[in-house]
C-alpha cells in the first residue's frame, strides 16, 4: 500500500483542500491500514489542541502604540527625505558660491600675484645658484644655466 | 466594512484612520500567531508593533492582485524567523504558564471536570514539546494553516514556497509531531 500518498491525502483532507474522490479513496484506505488510520486521528487530535492554544486580543494599548509610532516613522521620514535633497543642494551652492569668489579673486588680483610669484621663484633660482663656490661643478653647471658653455 | 485593499491604499496615501482600522482587524490575529511562535508575551507584542509598521512603510508597494492576508503574512512569517533564529533574551513560556496568565484558548480548561483537565494539559505538553523541536518554517507553515487557516495557496505566497512545497512541510509536520507524541503508527 502506498502509505506515504495517503498521509499527505490525510493532511490535505484535513485542511479541506481534498476533493471527494480523494476522500473517498482515505476512507478505503484506512479501514485496511491501521498505521494510517492512527496517524488520522493523531493529526485530527493534534489539529484540535492547536486551535485551542492560547490566544491574545490586541490591546487598545497596543493599537494606540503601533498608530503613534508609524506616524512617527513617517514623519522621520518624511525629513530624512527632505535632508536627502537639502544636503546636495546646499553642498552644491557651497561649490558654486567658492567658485564664484575665486573668479573675482582672479579677476581682481590674478595677474600680479602671477608675476610676483615668477619673481619669487627667479630670485629662489638666483640665489640657489649663487651659493656654488668658484671653479665647483656647481658653478659650471650655474653658468651653463645662465648662458652656456663657451 | 470596507476591504483590506482599500484600507491599504488610504493608508498609503496618509490616511491614519485606514491604517487604525487594519491594526484593530488583524492586530489580534497577528499577535497570536507571533505569541505561539515565539511563547512570550513582550516578544510577541514588539513583533506585533514591528509587523505593522513595516506594512505602514510598504503600503505604497502593496499591489491588490496579491491576497492582504498572504501580504500581511509574508512580512510576519519573516519576522517571526528571523526571530527564532537570534533567540530572544526574554524566556519562552509553556502553554499552560500563557493559559494560567489569563490568555483565552479555543477550548476551554475544563475546570469542572478535573480527569479531563489533567488529561488536556498532558496533550497539550506533548503537543508543545513536540512543535517546539520542528524547524522554524514547519512550525510557521502549521500556524499559517491551522492557527490562522490560510489557504495553501496564501501559505505558498507568505512564504515564498510553491504550493506542493507547502504540502510537502505540512505531511512532514505532522508526521514527525504524531511520532514524537508516539501516535501515528508505522507507515507499511
Amino acid at each position: 500500500m502506498d502509505c506515504r500518498k495517503y498521509r499527505t491525502l490525510i493532511s490535505r483532507e484535513l485542511d479541506g483542500e481534498a476533493g471527494e474522490s480523494e476522500r473517498a479513496g482515505i476512507a478505503r484506505h484506512v479501514e485496511s491500514c491501521a498505521p494510517c488510520a492512527a496517524f488520522r486521528e493523531s493529526v485530527r487530535r493534534a489539529a484540535s489542541i492547536h486551535g485551542g492554544m492560547p490566544w491574545r486580543a490586541a490591546s487598545p494599548t497596543l493599537v494606540a502604540s503601533i498608530c503613534a509610532a508609524a506616524l512617527e516613522s513617517r514623519e522621520a521620514r518624511a525629513a530624512r527625505g527632505w535632508l536627502r535633497f537639502a544636503l546636495p543642494a546646499a553642498a552644491a551652492a557651497v561649490f558654486v558660491l567658492g567658485f564664484w569668489v575665486g573668479s573675482l579673486m582672479h579677476e581682481r588680483y590674478g595677474g600680479e600675484s602671477a608675476s610676483s610669484l615668477a619673481s619669487g621663484a627667479a630670485g629662489l633660482e638666483l640665489e640657489y645658484l649663487d651659493e656654488y663656490p668658484p671653479g665647483s661643478f656647481g658653478d659650471i653647471l650655474a653658468a651653463s644655466y645662465e648662458g652656456g658653455l663657451e | 466594512m470596507l476591504d483590506d485593499a482599500v484600507l491599504m491604499e488610504r493608508t498609503a496615501a496618509g490616511d491614519g484612520e485606514a491604517f487604525r482600522a487594519l491594526v484593530e482587524r488583524h492586530g489580534t490575529a497577528a499577535q497570536t500567531f507571533f505569541l505561539r511562535l515565539v511563547r512570550n508575551v513582550e516578544d510577541a507584542e514588539d513583533l506585533t508593533q514591528e509587523l505593522f509598521i513595516a506594512l505602514y512603510r510598504s503600503a505604497g508597494r502593496y499591489r491588490p492582485d496579491a491576497p492582504f492576508t498572504a501580504y500581511l503574512y509574508r512580512i510576519a512569517s519573516n519576522l517571526a524567523a528571523s526571530h527564532m533564529r537570534r533567540r530572544s533574551a526574554r524566556p519562552a513560556q509553556s502553554l499552560d504558564e500563557l493559559a494560567e496568565a489569563g490568555f483565552e484558548s479555543a477550548t476551554g480548561r475544563h475546570e469542572d471536570q478535573p480527569e479531563k483537565a489533567f488529561e488536556g494539559r498532558e496533550m497539550r505538553r506533548r503537543y508543545e514539546s513536540a512543535l517546539a523541536r520542528l524547524p522554524s518554517d514547519w512550525r510557521i507553515a502549521l500556524e499559517l494553516r491551522v492557527g490562522r487557516e490560510l489557504s495553501y495557496a496564501e501559505i505558498a505566497a507568505a512564504m515564498g514556497k510553491s504550493v506542493s512545497a507547502v504540502e510537502s512541510i505540512l505531511v512532514r509536520a505532522r508526521e514527525r509531531v504524531a511520532a514524537e507524541m508516539g501516535e501515528g503508527g508505522r507507515r507499511e
